[in-house]
């Protein structure tokens, strides 16, 4: 039974309602009864005149989404916290509070998260002027420690935090008693810049969100635009659009792999991953003519057709990729010492994965049996088979498997898209200007790392009233906390690389 | 009357030689050998094969600006990496390479080696403790939990081979495996000996007071240029030391057909730093917690129970 909060239907057959900031906590809490377990996307918008704020919202088991518009009272901007009711929210509030000023009231810690502490105004405002002054002087608060607990700083620049992520352990002895993450180095203002270009001139940018897997980020970007504008893909580009994503999704994984193991201590299998990711980006030179970012899927459709020859490649290196990963099984998935480190290590419950916004591999690993490539199909996916990997263990072990599991299915998906792929043309006839209809939409793909979505508003223009980003590893990373908690330092770096976190799309 | 002092200060510098050549050459043995591995080719520009790349980075480290991290405690900082050197350069002085070919020939050879090389942990924490850094103090004190537990079972292994031998002199330990190995009967005091040797020079998987994972370097993260150099002179020296023990006490030392003593010595001796390099190549890092309670739990009793067999069979 859904709850009567006057719903309606948006250009995008979603259920959608207005509320008022005083009615959120409570329609939310009747959206939980009635079984939405999971809070997708939590967006800020400015409207010109007043700011909204935009709850998208799942039920897990019935496959159903809901969005609520909440608008911000312009006398005192502020509306209630849903962190006591999701978790979720925690980050994403605080986003929405650093980059458009609006406060939460009830949020536990409502600090700037991408932005220093010290910044001035908030630029995702429309009013925001960019020649304003930025930055005061930094400083950095004392944190409270016992006498025999210390802090200790991980990062921005520390080998094993993949990239400009900190954090700040609290450590009693050897064991993790507190955590403090803190993001925002590679904050380079992707959702600003969308409402800067026009929507063909974004399209590079999507590549380098998540640089790792660019083509599944382009896949959430030019779906979503698609969407809106609601253009017919051609049924070749879609299996293209699988075909790329997919091998995409092996090179992530194997990128993952590498760095998982090294974060063990063990140095070998970082370099067998690079060697076979560097086939996957050879094909992809072929394929797009670049090597990591490669705006290859465009509005309508993708840029290029298979040739034959590729085709072929693609093909060849199937087989010798099985074979390579079932080398990498031997070495590693029977090691004493490996299974000694990952099982047991880094607990996530399944209510607490859904409750904090986990998704991808980190959710499936919790035991939580969610893919969106099957439970909200999009583009081929309905047509070809695959399995959904899933861990019941809610460990490191679990994650290992999964990602495992997952990279054969991706293989298996890439054979059924050369074996069926369509005759046609790769590309729809797409407008010189595109330019949607006023309105918005939410489009996700699944990403290596998870739930990547985009919250997209036109008005009707070329460039985008508003784009919103929904990353899988910003919304991941909240689960990291309560997965520290008691376990040692040198477990604590491989938790922290078990999720796969990617710093370019954490900050964005 | 200057003679013995002469011969003395030759067999000091030779040794001296052999060992900063052998450290160097250790360190690119194992980065070839590791490369090899790894599919990649390794050191290749310096010198035939990468050979003098050591040699480059030796220079380079000499030539690097000193820096004394700001609230260290210099005395303790600037004297660490030579407590960690000069024991492993001391230990080096009862080595026999072959029959006669040894500085100093003790009849408490083993002994003093265990107890020269034992110093060493001293200088770990030091450096972990004058580093004033976190990351360092941590390496430091993940050291001195390690070598001291690693070291009980590293000698109860050992213990078994000087009963065998009835006596601490390598040489006479060497002559008694003139007809078996020591390896053969004693192979569970072997195979301790291998873990506890690894781990007692703070190799992978027992890389813990560097574990670069989590504690950057460890207890040299403040350490450079020169003094950097020594704790990694120390440590190849220590890898030597380690295999070439385990030559020694378990696989006959020098004696072998055909080739000279000297040759079998080394070709015992690489063998042991094949493997030891070959583990790092394999394993991930093994955690605190589970180390010291496998030092404990697993080697001590298995280097008992080893000790127990060699009286038994010599009772009987």
């Amino acid at each position: 039974m859904m709850p009567d909060l006057g719903w309606e239907r948006g250009s995008d057959d979603l259920p959608r309602a207005h509320l008022p900031p005083e009615r959120l906590p409570s329609g939310v809490a009747a959206l939980r009864q009635a079984g939405f377990d999971y809070l997708i996307c939590l967006s800020g918008v400015d409207r010109g005149e007043a700011r909204q704020v935009v709850y998208h919202l799942r039920d897990t088991a019935r496959h159903r989404e809901v969005a609520l518009y909440v608008d911000v009272p312009s006398r005192r901007e502020e509306v209630p916290s849903l962190t006591d009711q999701f978790r979720a929210a925690d980050w994403p509030e605080r986003e929405v509070y650093d980059l458009f000023g609006v406060r939460f009231a009830g949020h536990p810690d409502l600090r700037r998260i991408l932005l220093p502490e010290t910044f001035l105004g908030h630029p995702l405002r429309k009013d925001y002027r960019e020649d304003d002054p930025e930055v005061a002087p930094e400083g950095e608060p004392e944190l409270p420690a016992a006498p025999d607990e210390m802090w200790i700083n991980v990062g921005p620049q520390h080998p094993s935090t993949h990239g400009v992520f900190r954090m700040l352990l609290k450590l009693s002895g050897e064991t993790v008693e507190g955590c403090r993450p803190c993001i925002g180095y590679l904050h380079r203002g992707f959702e600003k810049l969308a409402e800067r270009r026009d929507y063909v001139q974004y399209q590079p940018y999507p590549d380098r969100w998540d640089y790792l897997a660019a083509m599944n980020n382009e896949h959430a970007y030019v779906g979503a635009v698609e969407r809106l504008m609601q253009l017919e893909v051609p049924r070749r580009a879609e299996y293209l659009r699988v075909l790329a994503t997919e091998l995409n999704r092996v090179a992530s994984h194997l990128l993952w792999l590498g760095t998982f193991l090294l974060d063990l201590g063990a140095m070998s299998p970082f370099l067998y991953t690079f060697r076979e990711r560097e086939m996957i980006m050879e094909l992809f030179n072929e394929l797009s003519g670049a090597r990591m970012t490669y705006n290859y899927l465009r509005i309508g459709g993708a840029a290029h057709d298979l040739t034959p020859e590729l085709a072929r490649q693609i093909r060849a290196f199937l087989p010798y990729f099985h074979r390579r990963l079932a080398e990498y099984e031997a070495l590693i998935s029977d090691n004493e010492i490996f299974l000694a480190r990952v099982r047991g290590v880094g607990l996530l419950p399944p209510d607490e994965a859904l409750n904090r916004g986990a998704s991808g591999p980190l959710l499936r690993a919790s035991g939580v049996d969610w893919d969106l490539r099957r439970d909200r199909p999009y583009g081929a996916y309905p047509e070809l088979s695959f399995q959904v990997a899933t861990a019941s263990t809610w460990d490191l072990h679990g994650r290992y498997l999964v990602r495992l599991a997952e990279m054969r299915e991706s293989c298996r998906l890439v054979e059924q898209v050369l074996d069926g792929l369509p005759e046609g043309p790769h590309r729809a006839k797409v407008p010189v200007r595109v330019r949607p209809p006023a309105g918005d939409t939410y489009f996700a793909v699944e990403s290596p790392r998870g739930e990547l979505g985009v919250f997209l508003i036109g008005d009707g223009t070329d460039h985008a009233w508003r784009l919103k980003i929904r990353a899988p590893s910003f919304m991941n990373l909240m689960s990291l906390e309560p997965m520290l908690q008691g376990h040692l330092a040198a477990d604590a770096i491989a938790i922290l690389g078990s999720i796969d976190i990617l710093l370019g799309e954490v900050d964005r | 009357m200057g003679q013995p002092y002469l011969r003395l200060a030759a067999a000091a510098l030779i040794l001296a030689a052999f060992v900063l050549g052998t450290a160097a050459f250790l360190v690119w043995f194992e980065r070839k050998l590791l490369g090899r591995m790894q599919v990649r080719p390794g050191p290749n520009r310096v010198g035939p094969g990468g050979l003098l790349q050591p040699v480059a980075d030796i220079l380079k480290l000499t030539v690097k600006e000193d820096i004394l991290p700001e609230h260290a405690d210099r005395p303790l900082f600037r004297l660490a990496p030579l407590m960690a050197f000069v024991p492993a350069f001391a230990a080096f002085v009862v080595l026999p390479f072959g029959p006669g070919l040894v500085s100093a020939d003790l009849n408490i050879g083993l002994l003093w080696i265990l107890a020269v090389s034992t110093v060493s942990v001293l200088a770990l924490i030091a450096a972990g403790w004058a580093s004033n850094s976190k990351y360092a103090l941590l390496g430091g004190m993940r050291a001195a939990a390690q070598m001291i537990s690693y070291e009980v079972p590293l000698v109860l292994s050992l213990i078994g081979v000087v009963l065998a031998a009835g006596s601490l002199r390598l040489g006479r330990i060497v002559a008694a495996q003139a007809h078996l190995w020591f390896a053969v009967p004693q192979v569970l005091g072997f195979i301790v000996y291998l873990i506890a040797a690894t781990a007692e020079s703070n190799r992978s998987p027992f890389d813990l007071p560097e574990g670069e994972s989590e504690l950057v370097a460890g207890f040299h993260t403040e350490y450079s240029g020169v003094r950097f150099a020594f704790f990694f002179l120390a440590e190849y020296s220590y890898v030597f030391l380690a295999a070439a023990i385990a030559t020694l006490a378990f696989l006959g030392g020098w004696s072998g057909p055909f080739l000279p003593p000297v040759v079998w010595f080394l070709v015992k001796t690489y063998a042991v730093i094949f493997f030891i390099i070959w583990l790092r190549a394999t394993l991930p890092r093994i955690r605190i917690d589970q180390l010291l309670s496998f030092g404990w739990k697993v080697l001590l009793p298995l280097s008992l129970v080893n000790i127990f067999l060699v009286g038994l069979f010599r009772f009987i």
